[in-house]
């Protein structure tokens, strides 16, 4: 996987992936499948990748200086914390899962109810949350302002050097380059013994029993949104309802929108556990009885569910990814 | 002390000159003329996108997308054209834009949030229609199979008939461009439904699994024919047309103007000059006797 880094140019890296998909070689019948190979070049300011990833693991933009976007979307886990729910300054817990930031760029709107459109949107949403940074613009621009190497950074990179939106830009460019190809990519692209046998069978039967109809495209997930409970009554059964489980109805006030979510990608799945926006499923063995029994309506032998699984951890990308 | 006053009154009559000099400069300057192109260029993508949209929804629903890649693109185009289209302070040209504007803005936000909707429908539809069949043979071989306690095949009378009519008839609406079969089907489901409490304990579950899949397919396609009814008739393009003619109107208005003023500016720049010139040239006259 390589990381263009050409100056100057701002990605959008669904657009790129494809658009540079029209231009990538393989064989015609993959082209026809549901799920579709990351790019191999995303074409980023690498001076933005590297400024971002300084931010993504500064502290300073928490109130206490205690939390970095880093905290939660550890790179070294899958993008994750591995947490049931996400932790804040002061210890405090959040109420919703943490949802990885590798290959994120590829999801068509961020956090579980969709309410930011872009990356950038997002990178805001954290810093002013009392639960998770605590903080404001006004203090992260009071510290980062003090720090004159920082400066200097954003002066060359930005006209009008440390501004809220060149951090948030900064931060998104940087989560854009978090792209893991995997086996199964390879797959995709031609390369038949890239996958096990098992792992072939498990893809077959994620297509034939209908986990792709919403786990599809270049993520694998994170192009729409779902009602969590299609074909069973999942909230109704787990009870205790919280405002984390009202989904997308907390940004629409729609009551169609009550228990919906995007739907995340399954890419390095293998990685995020505990899963769901509750966190309620602690193994991928969990989540999958879960999604059978709630989402497709349907029974499966546990021998093809192993298969699944299977299939699912090809998804992992091959290279670690740099902190 | 006279002296002093005039040369302060000539200093204030010449600034308030100049300073209306400025003004008439600001004015001209105040149209782009760029932003004609930029403005009706937006709008151009924005009505080829929710074209790509209209037909992506339709390859969705037919199968030939075999992803949502498209539709989620297509959405995403469309924030950034809005966001350019918004950065273009439309109403800075002409106030009454800003309803024009946000007349297609709600457009827009209806269409994706149909466009978000048919994607759910869609998908669980697809899913349920792909496993009907494997459920129905499933149902049937349960059926097959049942004992009674002695271990006699048990009849259950109809039921492997009205699973396959159900079957079949579900296969035939989802083929169908509409929803008017839904009332068959559920007339056919509900006959077996009834008979529920007769059939064998493996064969019931099984017939339950079966009956949420095509009540679901059900209520999908209905939702599928609500869904697209509601896409049709959200009018972007409308909009997309009118804030363009209104721009366009505007635009024009705002041309005439700046010509206007461009003109006066030019009229008056010459007029500041012959002034300052006979200023000059009579002050050279005064001074002259003095040197001689």
């Amino acid at each position: 996987m390589h990381v263009q880094t050409t100056k100057g140019v701002g990605g959008r890296a669904l657009v790129a992936a494809l658009a540079l998909l029209a231009f990538t070689p393989a064989s015609a019948q993959l082209l026809n499948e549901p799920i579709q190979a990351l790019p191999q070049r995303v074409d980023l300011d690498a001076r933005k990748v590297s400024l971002g990833r300084t931010l993504f693991h500064d502290k300073r933009l928490s109130k206490d200086n205690s939390i970095s976007c880093a905290s939660c979307h550890d790179l070294a886990k899958g993008g994750v914390d591995g947490r049931q729910f996400a932790l804040g300054i002061n210890g405090q817990v959040g109420p919703i899962n943490t949802p990885t930031v590798l290959n994120s760029g590829f999801n068509f709107r961020q956090f579980w109810n969709g309410r930011a459109a872009t990356l950038e949107e997002q990178a805001a949403g954290p810093i002013h949350n009392p639960g998770e940074m605590g903080s404001n613009w006004q203090e992260v621009l009071g510290k980062l302002g003090q720090d004159a190497k920082l400066v200097e950074l954003f002066k060359g990179v930005y006209r009008d050097g440390l501004q809220p939106r060149n951090i948030q830009d900064s931060i998104a460019t940087f989560e854009r380059s978090l792209v893991t190809p995997s086996r199964f990519d390879r797959y995709l692209r031609g390369e038949t013994n890239a996958i096990t046998e098992d792992e072939k069978r498990g893809y077959q039967l994620f297509k034939n029993y209908g986990c792709v109809a919403c786990h599809q495209g270049v993520n694998v997930g994170g192009n729409m949104y779902q009602t969590f409970g299609v074909l069973g009554s999942y909230f109704k059964d787990r009870g205790n309802i919280t405002e984390a489980d009202l989904g997308r109805y907390s940004v629409t006030k729609n009551e169609l929108d009550r228990h919906v979510f995007k739907v995340p990608s399954l890419r390095n799945v293998a990685l995020t556990a505990p899963y769901f926006h509750d966190g309620s499923a602690p193994t991928l063995e969990a989540a999958v009885e879960i999604m059978f029994r709630y989402q497709l309506g349907r029974p499966a032998p546990a021998a093809d569910k192993a298969s699944i699984i299977s299939f699912l951890k090809s998804l992992t990308g091959e290279k670690e990814i740099s902190q | 002390m006279k002296a002093v006053f005039r040369f302060l009154a000539s200093l204030c009559v010449a600034a308030l000159a100049f300073a209306v000099l400025g003004v008439l400069y600001v004015k001209t300057q105040e149209l782009n003329p760029e932003s004609r192109d930029t403005v009706n260029g937006l709008l151009r993508d924005l009505q080829q996108i929710d074209a790509e949209v209209n037909t992506d929804v339709l390859r969705s629903k037919t199968g030939i997308n075999k992803h949502y890649d498209f539709l989620a693109q297509a959405q995403q185009l469309i924030g950034q054209a809005q966001e350019s289209l918004a950065a273009q302070k439309l109403e800075t040209l002409d106030f009454s834009l800003k309803g024009a504007e946000q007349q297609l803005t709600d457009a827009i936000a209806v269409k994706l949030e149909l466009v978000d909707r048919f994607k759910a429908q869609n998908a669980i539809l697809k899913n349920s229609v792909r496993f009907i069949a494997v459920a129905a043979e499933d149902l049937k071989q349960k059926l097959r199979d049942a004992r009674d306690p002695a271990g006699r095949p048990v009849q259950v009378a109809g039921l492997a008939e009205g699973i396959d009519q159900v079957l079949v008839e579900t296969l035939r609406l989802e083929a169908a461009g509409d929803s008017g079969g839904v009332a068959k089907v559920r007339g056919v489901l509900s006959s077996l439904v009834a008979n529920r409490g007769a059939y064998p304990p493996a064969v019931g579950e099984s017939f339950d699994i079966f009956a949420n899949h095509i009540i679901t397919i059900l209520a999908q396609k209905e939702r599928e024919d609500e869904l697209l009814k509601e896409m049709a008739s959200v009018p972007v393009t409308e909009r997309i047309e009118a804030l363009g003619k209104a721009f366009g109107a505007s635009f024009e208005l705002a041309n005439e103007k700046h010509d206007q003023y461009r003109i006066a500016m030019q009229g008056y720049g010459a007029f500041l000059i012959a002034v300052l010139a006979f200023g000059f040239g009579r002050r050279g006259r005064k001074s002259a006797p003095i040197a001689a």
